[in-house]
C-alpha cells in the first residue's frame, strides 16, 4: 500500500519500473488512462493534450491557455484518482501536479544521456543518431515546459524524495527501491496528509471548473472553503469575476467561495528586474 | 585583534523629516497627473523673470554706453582742441599784426616813415578782431574784447594823431597802448596754448582712467554675476546632497525672480517627486514581501485559538444535552476568548499591512518593537531563537512614523533570525548616549556576522547572501531609506563569528509630554 | 487482550485542549493524564508507560519531537499521536519517520482525534 508518483525521463524504463513497483506494494498502477480522462474531461482529443504537453512552445503552437487547461484538468483527474486508493502513477510533470502531500513518495528514474539513447534506440528499433537527437529534444522540452508552466527547475533533484539511476538497476530491482522506500513509515498517510489531499483533490476539481474562464485562477482550498485568487481586476470584469465564483460554488464538495483580486505589485515592478 | 567595523552614514541630512506619503496608494495606481502644476512648481514660477541672458544683455549695454559716452567725448575734445588749434593760428597773426604795427611805429618815431604801414597793420589787426569776435569772446569775455577793441581804436587814433602831432607825450601815450596790446595779444596766446596744452594732456590720460574703469567694473561685474551662478550652483548641489540622503521635500523659491536656474529647479522637483513616487513604491512592495512571509508564520498561529474554538464548540454542539450550565458558561467563556486573541493576531498583521499615510509623530519606541516581536513570534518560534528586549520603560519619545519604523525593525529582526541557527539570540536594547538628540535601538544577534568585504555593500539595493529567489536584496536598502526619511541613521557593526548589531538611530522628539502616543 | 482501560497522556501548552478533551477520552473510555509542559510531561513518562500518547509539536523549551523521542526510549509499544498548528510535509515525514503513530494538523475536530485514538486503541489490541 504506497502512493508513488513516478518520473521517467525519456528513454528510462518508466511504465514497467512503476508497474512492478505497484505490484510489489499492492497499489493499482495509472497512467495513460489519467490523460484520457483528462482530455475529455478538457474537451479535447488525447492527441491535443499530448502534444500541450510534449511540444516546445512557437508562435504558431499550442497555447499557453490551452496548456493550462489540459493542465488544470490532467490535475484534476490525478488527483481525484489519488483519493480513490493506494496508487503508482506515471503521467508527464506528475511531479509538478501534486504537490504537498506527505504520503506522496516522489522517485525520478534517471539515467545518463547515452544509455537513454541506446534504449531508446532499442525500444524503437531506429538509428543511433535518431535517439540521440530525440533523447536531446525530449530533454529540452521537458525542461522548457517546466519552466514555463511551473516556473521550476525540472532538473532540480529536490523536486523528489528518491532519484533512482536506471542505468545501473534493472526494473525489478529499481522498483524494489521503489516500493520499500515507499513503504517505509516516513511515507504512511496520516489524517493531516489525508486532508492535505482532500483539500487539493477539492481545489484541483474548481480550478478544472474554472480554467476555462480564466486559466490563471489560482485556487486553493480548506476543508470545503475555497479561495480564489484571480489577476481578472478592475470594475470592467467584474462580470467575470461573478462568473468564476458561481462556477467554483457549482462544484460537487464546495461549500464556501471566497475571491480575491491580485493587483500584483510587486511582479509588476520586478518583472523587468527579472 | 580585528576592530569592529563600523558603516554608515556620517553627514546628517539636510532637514528633517519632510513630509511625504499624500495619498499613496492612488500616486502608487494612477500616477501623477502631470497637467495639474505641483503648488511648489507654481510659487517658482510665479516670479518676475530675470534671466541670466538679460543679465548680461544689460552688462553688455552698460559698457557700450560707457565706451560710446567717452568716444563722444574724446570727439568734442578733439574739436575743441581744433578749434582752439585754429584760434591760436589767428590769435598769432593777431600777434603778427600788432607787433609789425610797432615796428613801423618804432621806425616811424625814429627815421619818420612808414607810419602808413603801421596803421595799415593795426587796421589788419582790428579786422582779423572783429572776423573772429565770437571766438575773441569766448576765449576772453566780453570785458576783454571791449578793452582790446578800446585799446586797438585809441591806438589807432593815437597813430593818426602821430602823423600830425609827433610831441613827447604823443609818443609817450602811443608806446603805452603799443606795449599794453601787445601783451594782451601775448597773454591770450599764450592763455590759449596753454589750454590746448591742457586738453591734450586730459585727452591722453582719459584713456587710461577709461581702461582702468573699465577693468575695475568688468571685474565687479564678473564677480557679481559670478557670484550669483556659483550661489545658485552650490545652492543645487545643496539639493542634490539632500535628494541623495533620501530627502525627497521640494526645492522652493529662494529668490524673489525666476532664472534659467529656475527651470532647473522645476526638472529637480519633478525628478524628486519620481524619485519620492518609486521610493514609496518600494517601501510598499517590500512591506508586501515582508507580509508575505508573516502570513504564513501567523497562519500557523492562528491554527491554536482556532483549533481551541473548534474543540470547545464542537464539543458545546455534541455535548449540549448533558452539560450544566456552569460548564457552558465556562465553554462560551472560552470560545469568545480564544476569538478575541484571535482577532488580536490579525489584527497585528493588519495593522502592519494597512496603507496608510506617513504621519510623523512622537512615538514610543518600546511599544512599537513590542508589537513588532509579537508579528515575528512564529518565525522566532520556528527556529527557537531566544529574544531579549532590553529596554526600559522611560525612553525619549521618537519622531517619526509607526508603520514604517515597525517594517524597519521587523526587517532588521528577520534579518538576524535568516542568519540566526537554532537557538540563536537576538538582543534588542537602547541608548540614547551614541549621539546628542538621538535614541539609539541596537538589535544584535550572536550569528556569524558580516565578512569585512561585503560590509561595504549591504545598504546597496539588490544585495543579497540569501539564495536565489530568497531575498529580494532590498530589506536593507529600503530601511535605510526609511531610517533616513524619517531623520535618522541606520548603521551595522559586525565581527566574523561574533554576530552583527544594527542601529536605528532615531531623532528625539523635541515635542514633550505627548510620550505613549505610539498607539493609534 | 483484555478490555482494560487504556491510558492516554496528553500534552499541549493551550490548556483549552486538554480541558475540553479530556472529558471526552474519558467519557469514551479512556484514561487521560492532561500536561501543559513538556518537561513535566517527560518526567511523568518516565515513571509510567502509557499506551497513547497525545502531544503537540510545539509546546515550550521541549518540544513535541523531543516527547516523541523519549516515548520510543521507554515504550516502543506507545502510540504516539502528534497534533501541531504548525503542519507542514517535512515536519509529518518527520514525526512518521521517528515513530510516531499519526500526525494531525490543528484545526481539528473532537470526532476526528477520537476516530484515531480508536484506531490506535484496535491496534493496540490486536497487538
Amino acid at each position: 500500500m504506497a502512493m508513488i508518483c513516478l518520473s521517467s525521463l525519456a528513454g528510462c524504463p518508466g511504465e514497467e519500473v512503476a508497474r512492478e513497483a505497484a505490484r510489489l506494494t499492492g497499489s493499482e498502477y495509472v497512467g495513460p488512462e489519467l490523460l484520457t480522462a483528462a482530455a475529455t474531461g478538457a474537451g479535447l482529443p488525447v492527441e491535443k493534450l499530448h502534444q500541450a504537453l510534449t511540444t516546445a512552445p512557437s508562435f504558431f503552437g499550442i497555447t499557453l491557455a490551452t496548456r493550462r487547461r489540459c493542465l488544470a484538468h490532467l490535475q484534476a483527474v490525478l488527483t481525484g484518482r489519488l483519493l480513490q486508493g493506494p496508487t503508482v502513477f506515471l503521467v508527464p510533470y506528475g511531479h509538478h501536479l501534486v504537490r504537498g502531500i506527505s504520503h506522496l513518495l516522489k522517485v525520478r528514474l534517471y539515467a545518463p544521456g547515452e544509455v537513454r539513447a541506446q534504449s531508446w534506440a532499442q525500444a524503437r528499433s531506429c538509428s543511433a543518431a535518431e535517439a540521440v537527437r530525440r533523447v536531446r529534444e525530449q530533454d529540452r522540452v521537458r525542461l522548457l515546459l517546466a519552466r514555463l508552466l511551473f516556473s521550476a527547475d525540472d532538473d532540480d533533484n529536490d523536486l523528489f524524495d528518491l532519484v533512482v539511476n536506471s542505468s545501473h538497476l534493472d526494473v525489478e530491482a529499481a522498483a524494489q527501491v521503489v516500493a520499500e522506500t515507499a513503504t517505509q513509515p516516513r511515507y504512511r498517510e496520516t489524517s493531516y496528509s489525508r486532508q492535505c489531499l482532500e483539500d487539493l483533490a477539492l481545489a484541483n476539481r474548481v480550478k478544472a471548473a474554472l480554467v476555462g474562464e480564466d486559466d490563471e485562477v489560482e485556487v486553493t482550498s480548506s476543508g470545503g472553503l475555497v479561495r480564489l485568487r484571480t489577476r481578472v481586476t478592475g470594475r470592467r470584469s467584474r462580470r467575470r469575476r461573478q462568473r468564476l465564483q458561481q462556477l467554483a460554488e457549482q462544484v460537487d464538495g464546495v461549500m464556501g467561495v471566497e475571491l480575491e483580486q491580485v493587483d500584483d505589485l510587486i511582479s509588476r515592478i520586478t518583472r523587468p528586474l527579472r | 585583534m580585528t576592530p569592529a567595523k563600523r558603516q554608515g552614514d556620517t553627514t546628517p541630512p539636510a532637514k528633517p523629516a519632510p513630509s511625504f506619503g499624500d495619498a499613496l496608494a492612488q500616486e502608487i495606481f494612477a500616477g501623477r497627473d502631470l497637467s495639474q502644476p505641483d503648488p511648489v512648481d507654481q510659487a517658482l514660477l510665479q516670479r518676475p523673470t530675470i534671466s541670466f541672458r538679460l543679465r548680461l544683455i544689460l552688462a553688455f549695454s552698460l559698457f557700450f554706453l560707457l565706451a560710446l559716452g567717452i568716444t563722444l567725448w574724446s570727439i568734442r575734445v578733439l574739436g575743441t582742441v581744433q578749434q582752439k588749434i585754429l584760434f591760436l593760428e589767428v590769435a598769432d597773426d593777431f600777434k603778427l599784426e600788432l607787433q609789425q604795427a610797432r615796428r613801423f611805429e618804432k621806425n616811424f618815431l625814429l627815421y619818420g616813415s612808414n607810419l602808413e604801414d603801421a596803421l595799415e597793420h593795426v587796421q589788419q589787426a582790428h579786422r582779423l578782431a572783429r572776423e573772429n569776435r565770437q571766438t575773441f569772446l569766448q576765449v576772453m569775455g566780453a570785458e576783454g574784447v571791449i578793452t582790446l577793441e578800446e585799446h586797438l581804436q585809441q591806438y589807432a587814433q593815437l597813430l593818426s594823431t602821430l602823423a600830425r602831432d609827433r610831441s613827447a607825450r604823443e609818443q609817450q601815450q602811443v608806446r603805452e597802448h603799443g606795449g599794453a596790446l601787445l601783451v594782451a595779444a601775448q597773454g591770450l596766446v599764450e592763455g590759449e596754448r596753454r589750454l590746448v596744452h591742457e586738453m591734450l594732456g586730459l585727452a591722453r590720460r582719459v584713456p587710461f582712467v577709461f581702461l582702468l574703469v573699465l577693468f575695475v567694473l568688468g571685474v565687479l561685474l564678473v564677480w557679481f554675476l559670478g557670484r550669483q551662478v556659483l550661489a545658485t550652483l552650490s545652492r543645487f548641489m545643496g539639493y542634490t546632497e539632500r535628494i541623495a540622503v533620501g530627502d525627497f521635500s521640494p526645492i522652493t523659491p529662494a529668490r524673489k525672480y525666476r532664472d534659467e536656474f529656475s527651470t532647473l529647479a522645476l526638472a529637480l522637483n519633478r525628478m524628486t517627486r519620481e524619485l519620492d513616487r518609486h521610493h514609496r513604491i518600494l517601501v510598499e512592495s517590500h512591506k508586501l514581501r515582508a507580509m508575505g512571509n508573516l502570513v504564513a508564520g501567523v497562519a500557523h498561529e492562528l491554527n491554536n485559538p482556532l483549533n481551541n474554538i473548534m474543540l470547545t464548540a464542537s464539543l458545546f454542539k455534541d455535548d449540549f444535552p448533558e452539560l450544566d450550565d456552569d460548564e457552558k458558561l465556562d465553554m462560551l467563556a472560552d470560545i469568545i476568548g480564544q476569538s478575541e486573541r484571535a482577532r488580536q493576531i490579525v489584527r497585528n498583521l493588519l495593522d502592519f499591512a494597512r496603507e496608510s499615510e506617513t504621519q510623523l509623530e512622537p512615538l514610543a519606541v518600546k511599544k512599537i518593537l513590542e508589537e513588532t516581536v509579537q508579528l515575528v513570534g512564529n518565525q522566532l518560534r520556528v527556529k527557537k531563537i531566544k529574544l531579549e528586549m532590553n529596554i526600559p520603560d522611560e525612553l525619549p519619545a521618537v519622531h517619526g512614523d509607526r508603520q514604517l519604523l515597525q517594517q524597519v525593525f521587523m526587517n532588521l529582526i528577520l534579518n538576524a533570525v535568516d542568519v540566526l541557527p537554532e537557538r540563536g539570540r537576538i538582543v534588542i536594547s537602547s541608548d540614547t548616549g551614541k549621539r546628542e538628540g538621538f535614541l539609539a535601538i541596537d538589535i544584535n544577534d550572536n550569528g556569524p556576522g558580516i565578512p569585512e568585504h561585503i560590509l561595504g555593500q549591504i545598504f546597496d539595493p539588490f544585495f543579497t547572501t540569501k539564495p536565489k529567489g530568497q531575498g529580494t536584496g532590498l530589506g536593507l536598502s529600503v530601511s535605510r531609506g526609511i531610517v533616513r526619511k524619517l531623520g535618522g541613521y541606520l548603521f551595522v557593526e559586525s565581527e566574523l563569528g561574533r554576530g552583527a548589531t544594527f542601529s536605528v538611530l532615531l531623532p528625539i522628539t523635541s515635542v514633550p509630554a505627548t510620550v505613549g502616543a505610539g498607539g493609534s | 487482550m483484555d478490555a482494560r482501560q487504556l491510558e492516554i497522556l496528553l500534552i499541549d501548552d493551550e490548556d483549552i485542549v486538554g480541558k475540553r478533551l479530556r472529558p471526552m477520552l474519558e467519557k469514551a473510555g479512556y484514561q487521560v493524564e492532561v500536561f501543559t509542559s513538556g518537561r513535566e510531561a517527560i518526567e511523568r513518562l518516565a515513571r509510567k508507560t502509557f499506551d497513547i500518547v497525545i502531544s503537540d509539536v510545539r509546546i515550550d523549551e521541549v518540544d513535541g519531537l523531543e516527547v516523541l523521542a523519549a516515548v520510543q526510549q521507554h515504550s516502543s509499544r506507545t502510540k504516539t499521536i502528534m497534533i501541531t498548528g504548525f503542519a507542514t510535509l517535512e515536519l509529518a515525514r518527520e514525526a512518521l519517520a521517528k515513530g510516531a503513530f499519526e500526525f494531525i494538523a490543528k484545526p481539528f475536530y473532537p470526532k476526528d482525534l477520537k476516530k484515531v485514538v480508536d484506531k490506535a486503541a484496535a491496534q493496540l489490541r490486536q497487538e
